[in-house]
């Protein structure tokens, strides 16, 4: 869907067939930058708002990665702004004493494979996050991944790198299931 | 190099949380229809903004053009109009031909700019702006690069160390970013706990304005019910890294002995509310007021089946009643800000300079 020159004449038609092909995909991605649903939800919203007013639609080169360029860059202005609330938790922990019989710790450990190592790759630093889920989940290659995400190659691949090791030291034992 | 196993990824994030993914049809089709009420609003906004701002510029054109043409039909009239005077002995000055430059025809953006940027200072600042830039504005920049001279120091900052400031950047720095630790609403500083909110200062001033007697009785009731943010289970916390109040399980997860102790806690502060309310029904100071909201957002956790999302409604009228408490306890020092404590200029610039396009 990249042929787009009929779009002013029918806007709502290809905007409507945007949301239908991307929709899901973006709100994935948005989530895996602020892990909660309903920010995920608020930030597409904005994602389409955007991409409806902008006038030169018809020029974008290749929409998809477009898109996943103005959900990140969306995402991470959210972050910026409420990056204290990490503070906040981290802060408001410490009040209240823990029951030693079921910590989310625990909880953790019995869930599956699956799940510790989706949970894994949602609590990477954001910087290695994103190179992850672009590169595995997003199937993008190292030069598309920078174009989207502005970066050097070179870049991508340092980060791309440190991901895995961070992943790797995170799963010691199971580490063998996970890579190839 | 050894990578990870793409399709278990991809299988275990599809099946672990992709999977709750709340996007759907009814989803699509408010978010189309959200589209179209910013649009309506953006325009209406727009024509009102727009019409506000031609009247008020043409107002200002006319009473320019009045004052200007009665400035010179009086220049005129003081000058001696006799056209034969004697000039000999000074240089005869021809007459030049006044001719009007022609003006290149004005761009989108500054017409828009000169309509919105109604404080002479910002328009003469914008007009400095290299070009690139200036199109990244859009009606909601200009209007607070209008309104907000520390916005305009900030891209003027931005524009010295970067060639172009798009969107994002802009809108980066067009708002005011706390310092780190003064985000939230609680911002435990270590030796010092920071409390922000307009309505936390307002509180805290009318609690110093009470008798004796009544701010006893708050400090009591409260170190009962009030210091703790949870009932004190692990599984309740709330997981790192997230925006807002959710528990770490879901519902079904959580043990019944758990659940039991969720009602007992409730009934546990609104016993105590009701003690502080007693003698002041009709006090209606910010700190009681606040108190009666608390009674009512309890009340209707309780008053509920409870489920998931009464829990998180639980999970934040607990967050809100552990500040409050903490506030006029004071375990330890607390300062209460109307306003978070902000980064200068030359931080949130290099902040944003240093982020993505």
């Amino acid at each position: 869907m990249n042929n787009l020159q009929p779009f002013e004449a029918n806007r709502d038609f290809y905007m409507k067939n945007i949301m239908n092909q991307y929709g899901r995909s973006l709100m994935n991605f948005a989530y895996t930058y602020v892990k909660d649903w309903s920010l995920a939800e608020d930030i597409i919203q904005e994602v389409f708002i955007s991409v409806y007013r902008y006038s030169e639609l018809k020029q974008v080169h290749s929409l998809k990665s477009w898109l996943y360029m103005i959900t990140s860059n969306k995402c991470k202005d959210f972050l910026r702004k409420s990056y204290v609330k990490n503070d906040i938790l981290a802060g408001i922990r410490g009040y209240f004493w823990k029951d030693h019989h079921h910590t989310p710790e625990k909880i953790l450990l019995s869930t599956s494979k699956n799940k510790m190592i989706s949970l894994h790759i949602l609590n990477l630093p954001v910087k290695y996050r994103e190179v992850i889920i672009l590169f595995y989940y997003e199937d993008l290659s190292i030069k598309e991944i920078g174009e989207l995400l502005q970066q050097k190659e070179s870049t991508v691949k340092s980060k791309l790198l440190r991901g895995r090791e961070k992943l790797k030291l995170k799963l010691k034992t199971e580490a063998s299931d996970w890579f190839e | 190099m050894i990578g990870l196993n793409k399709e278990r990824i991809k299988k275990a994030l599809n099946d672990e949380i992709f999977a709750q993914n709340p996007f759907d049809e009814n989803m699509k089709e408010q978010m189309f229809s959200k589209i179209y009420f910013s649009e309506e609003k953006i325009s209406s906004k727009n024509r009102y903004r727009l019409v506000f701002h031609s009247i008020l510029t043409l107002s200002v054109g006319v009473v320019i053009g009045i004052g200007g043409f009665l400035f010179l039909a009086n220049t005129k009239d003081s000058q001696n109009p006799n056209l034969d005077q004697d000039y000999s002995g000074k240089e005869i000055v021809e007459d030049r031909k006044v001719t009007v430059p022609n003006e290149e025809p004005k761009d989108e953006t500054i017409r828009l700019a000169e309509q919105i940027l109604t404080n002479p200072v910002a328009l003469e600042a914008f007009l400095l702006i290299p070009k690139e830039t200036q199109h990244h504005f859009n009606e909601s920049l200009l209007f607070q690069y209008n309104q907000n001279a520390k916005f305009r120091e900030k891209v003027a900052l931005g524009i010295k160390k970067a060639k172009n400031l798009s969107v994002y950047k802009l809108e980066g720095l067009s708002y005011e970013m706390p310092q780190n630790g003064f985000q939230a609403d609680f911002n435990d500083h270590g030796e010092i706990v920071y409390i922000v909110g307009e309505v936390w200062v307002k509180i805290k001033g009318e609690f110093h304005t009470l008798d004796h007697d009544r701010k006893e009785q708050l400090t009591d009731v409260l170190s009962e019910i009030g210091r703790e943010f949870v009932t004190g289970n692990g599984e309740l916390a709330t997981p790192d890294n997230q925006g807002v109040f959710k528990a770490s399980v879901t519902w079904s997860e959580v043990p019944e002995d758990v659940k039991l102790r969720i009602q007992n806690d409730i009934e546990k502060k609104l016993n105590g509310i009701k003690t502080l309310l007693e003698n002041d029904q009709d006090n209606q100071t910010y700190l009681y007021n606040e108190l009666r909201d608390f009674e009512s957002r309890y009340k209707k956790v309780l008053n509920q089946e409870l489920t998931m999302e009464s829990f998180v409604e639980y999970l934040g009228v607990n967050f809100q009643f552990f500040i409050f408490s903490y506030m006029l306890l004071e375990p330890r020092p607390v300062e209460v800000l109307a306003e978070p404590k902000y980064r200068t200029n030359e931080e949130q610039v290099d902040i944003v300079l240093s982020g993505p396009r």
